[in-house]
């Protein structure tokens, strides 16, 4: 295979996710100019490490790893990385004590968010949460994939999916509690 | 005694959930082992906590899943089409080789589905899969679809199917990717679905008018459950208010066809 072959079977293989990766980039970060840079620089590692390629990677979980590995470098600097993650459990205030935690209710409560809301809640997330909800929720890869992607094995991703959805979850129902506060103050506002 | 035996229980059941709740995501994607699910289940039985926390996963989980992916911006696509790549970075044998054993698993299991008709053509083998085959038209969906790619081929069959689009000739040269019995194309336009772009069909087939979609494999694939539906029966199908839609996968792309309830004829006739 020719130098100018083996480039047009990369591009072949790799071109028609650029659309994917970068609106996964763009989940993590809200400037378009940063996520376009992500996915610029991603395929051009990718054609680094080409060779690396195996049959058992599928072209798309090999390139989200590149991409991932690209916004490590940029952004999850020190700061994030000492982070403390908060652990929720299931008794937490909020998924105990909130009127709308309950099955139904909280159903209805996801129904009222924007996805732009839904998106800031979980771009809020700490970071290792936040890539496993994405990688799985939003862009519906399996357990192993994301445990590859991450490089993190597959029992983390769940715990962390766990935990990062249960973070949510409680988010969302004190971003719904806010709400019913402002809702409140202008009906009173209004009143007067 | 009775005291202590109380607390030891209540302290081995507080440990049992504390870590179980960890397991909840697995139990409600479906990625936890037999035994895993058995003592889950045990445990949610009787924890109404667990049991509302693993209503609100599978909610945010469906919730979270129809967002939409965002569309890849004009200025970014001339990047990457002018993006200069140096010379191979790995020796031309061994790119060969990787290249071509890359790949898609999905791709491979469909491959692995249909040829199996060929190797088991006798015997229990065929028994099996005549069985299967047999049972496909009672696997039709009917509940109302969280899928964006189906969502949006509903959406513009309704809203297509009610106005009257011009029968054009121009686009001949343009074929459909599945053939129909007694087909016509009618028109071909380019649309989105489930926020890529993508090539639509107006057939006519016999007395019905029906679309298929061409879309890229990524949109196809994006749902798991459509996905374990083609690892499964090598299509997913859904019924929705007297439309049917059937996905099938492609070589590189996928496809989506949508008709009348009962009028799209059966997988095994389709001819690509």
């Amino acid at each position: 295979m020719t130098a100018l072959n083996s480039q047009k079977r990369f591009q072949q293989l790799t071109h028609p996710w650029a659309g994917r990766l970068y609106s996964v980039a763009l989940r993590q970060t809200s400037d378009s100019h940063i996520a376009e840079d992500w996915v610029q620089e991603t395929l051009l590692r990718a054609w680094r490490d080409f060779g690396q390629l195996t049959e058992e990677i599928t072209i798309y979980a090999w390139l989200l790893k590149v991409l991932d590995h690209v916004i490590a470098d940029d952004v999850r600097r020190e700061k994030r990385r000492h982070q403390l993650a908060p652990i929720i459990t299931v008794e937490d205030k909020y998924l105990i004590e909130h009127p709308c935690s309950a099955p139904g209710p909280f159903d209805e409560t996801l129904k009222d968010q924007t996805n732009s809301q839904l998106m800031d809640a979980i771009q809020n997330l700490p970071d290792e949460f936040r890539r496993v909800v994405l990688l799985r929720d939003l862009e519906g890869l399996s357990y192993l994939e994301v445990a590859y992607i991450l490089d993190i094995p597959k029992g983390t991703v769940m715990s962390r999916l766990s935990r990062g959805r249960r973070i949510l979850a409680s988010a969302l129902l004190k971003l719904e509690n806010k709400e019913q506060k402002i809702d409140r103050s202008s009906n009173i506002a209004s009143k007067k | 005694m009775m005291n202590d035996q109380f607390d030891n229980t209540k302290e081995k059941w507080t440990e049992l959930h504390e870590s179980l709740q960890d397991l909840l995501a697995g139990y409600a994607d479906n990625e936890l082992d037999e035994q895993d699910t058995l003592i889950i289940e045990a445990h949610l039985s009787g924890c109404e906590n667990c049991r509302n926390d693993l209503a609100r996963q599978n909610a945010l989980s469906e919730r979270l899943e129809i967002i939409p992916p965002a569309r890849i911006t004009s200025g970014l696509q001339k990047r990457i089409d002018n993006m200069q790549l140096e010379e191979s970075p790995v020796p031309d044998m061994h790119l060969e080789t990787s290249l071509a054993k890359v790949l898609i698993p999905f791709k491979s299991w469909f491959k692995n589905i249909s040829r199996q008709p060929v190797f088991g053509a006798s015997g229990w083998a065929f028994a099996l899969i005549f069985a299967v085959v047999i049972s496909l038209p009672t696997s039709w969906q009917t509940q109302r679809s969280q899928i964006p790619m189906i969502n949006d081929a509903l959406a513009e069959y309704h809203k297509m199917n009610s106005i009257a689009f011009p029968v054009s000739n121009k686009n001949t040269s343009i074929k459909a990717p599945v053939n129909l019995p007694e087909g016509r194309t009618l028109a071909t336009w380019a649309t989105s679905i489930a926020g890529e772009p993508a090539q639509a069909f107006a057939i006519r087939s016999g007395r019905n008018i029906i679309f298929q979609y061409q879309i890229n494999e990524t949109v196809l694939f994006r749902n798991p459950e459509v996905r374990q539906a083609i690892a499964d029966f090598g299509n997913y199908k859904l019924r929705s208010n007297e439309v049917d839609v059937l996905a099938l996968p492609l070589t590189d792309s996928g496809v989506l066809v949508v008709g009348p309830a009962k009028s799209l004829p059966a997988v095994e006739k389709i001819e690509f």
